[in-house]
């Protein structure tokens, strides 16, 4: 199309004088950026461009999309009771978190805690060896024995950490988000 | 039959719903609340489908009304809108991609400026191609009113797109 006829369409759709058939005709021919376009058509082409654009934009969330003609062959809803459970996980969050408030000045108005020069001062540690060797052995077997129970409780977390992958793996396959969204 | 029509004339009306919602409330994922709620109202009274003449009319309605309730709530919180173009020829170095983002935000800022009324009359005629009678069902106005706004709204639009060739983008 001659850039004279697109110059014409342009004046008349500001004038609101051009019909459905001409305003889809300056989008599609605007659709191209086109290097060689005279300056007067500048602000066209960005507009019927952006436009052009505009009418593309999609709902381009393939898992919300299948999930929902799914439920809808099979006779249900869009995943709504999904969403408000979302909605009102996080009132719960709030709820806790105001729970929580409350309960600290509460602790903090009933047992307030002594000025800085009226708490007692922690006595200074005292030698309870006098053999140096018989303290160092001591504090060693001390040591040990607490790096045995912390060594035995990281065990128990690692095996706490295959529950939990585990538990995400039954959560993320499909059969369980299907069930999840029906109920 | 009901779940016919759902999937005939409802179901592909999505998009231009999600368009409109995200027109309007400027966010994607409140834009798909938006549709997602007007589906289920849709659904639950479903009885009612084969009454309408004009179903894809009626969802859009309907969700023009819903976004303008989120709107007078206050519960809208603005997210950027997806960059992804589908233009032949689409920029390709990056002072071409920067100049083009740049233009299109500015152009989203000088709609989204638009009083409700143009905004809605704008992209219910420049963005979804509808009839001067379609827009006037959809958005509870006389023929007369729908022309007007969209004289205004294009009136608008075009004053600042002339302010981009006098002074660059702002």
């Amino acid at each position: 199309m001659e850039y004279r006829e697109i110059r014409l369409l342009v004046e008349r759709y500001w004038d609101c004088e051009t019909s459905l058939e001409e305003e889809e005709e300056l989008r599609r021919f605007f659709s191209v950026l086109r290097p060689d376009l005279p300056e007067d058509l500048r602000e066209a082409a960005l507009l019927f461009g952006h436009l052009y654009e505009e009418a593309g934009a999609t709902l381009s969330d393939p898992v919300w999309n299948a999930q929902l003609e799914q439920l809808i062959r099979e006779g249900g809803m869009p995943g709504k009771q999904a969403a408000s459970r979302t909605k009102m996980r996080s009132w719960w969050k709030y709820a806790a978190v105001i729970v929580a408030l409350l309960a600290g000045s509460w602790l903090l108005y009933r047992h307030p805690r002594p000025p800085q020069s009226q708490r007692p001062v922690a006595p200074l540690a005292k030698d309870t060896y006098h053999d140096p060797e018989k303290a160092y052995a001591m504090t060693r077997e001390v040591l040990m024995l607490m790096a045995a129970n912390l060594n035995k409780g990281k065990q128990e977390m690692q095996k706490l950490s295959k529950f939990h992958e585990a538990e995400q793996k039954i959560q993320d396959s499909p059969a369980t988000k299907k069930r999840v969204t029906t109920d | 039959m009901h779940l016919q029509i759902f999937q005939q004339q409802v179901l592909p009306a999505r998009d231009k719903l999600y368009r409109l919602a995200l027109q309007l409330l400027g966010d994607p994922e409140e834009a798909r609340d938006v549709v997602q709620e007007v589906l289920l109202r849709i659904w639950s009274s479903r009885e009612q489908l084969p009454e309408y003449h004009h179903v894809e009319a009626w969802c859009m309605r309907m969700a023009r009304n819903l976004c303008l309730d989120k709107l007078k709530a206050g519960k809208v919180r603005k997210a950027a809108i997806p960059e992804i173009s589908r233009r032949e020829h689409a920029p390709v170095t990056p002072l071409q991609q920067t100049e083009y983002r740049q233009q299109r935000d500015y152009l989203r800022r000088v709609v989204a400026m638009l009083p409700e009324k143009h905004r809605i009359v704008w992209h219910l005629r420049d963005v979804e191609g509808y009839s001067y009678q379609e827009i006037a069902g959809m958005a509870g106005m006389s023929l007369d009113e729908v022309k007007v706004n969209l004289f205004r709204a294009r009136k608008a639009v075009k004053e600042k797109l002339t302010q981009i060739d006098l002074y660059g983008i702002p």
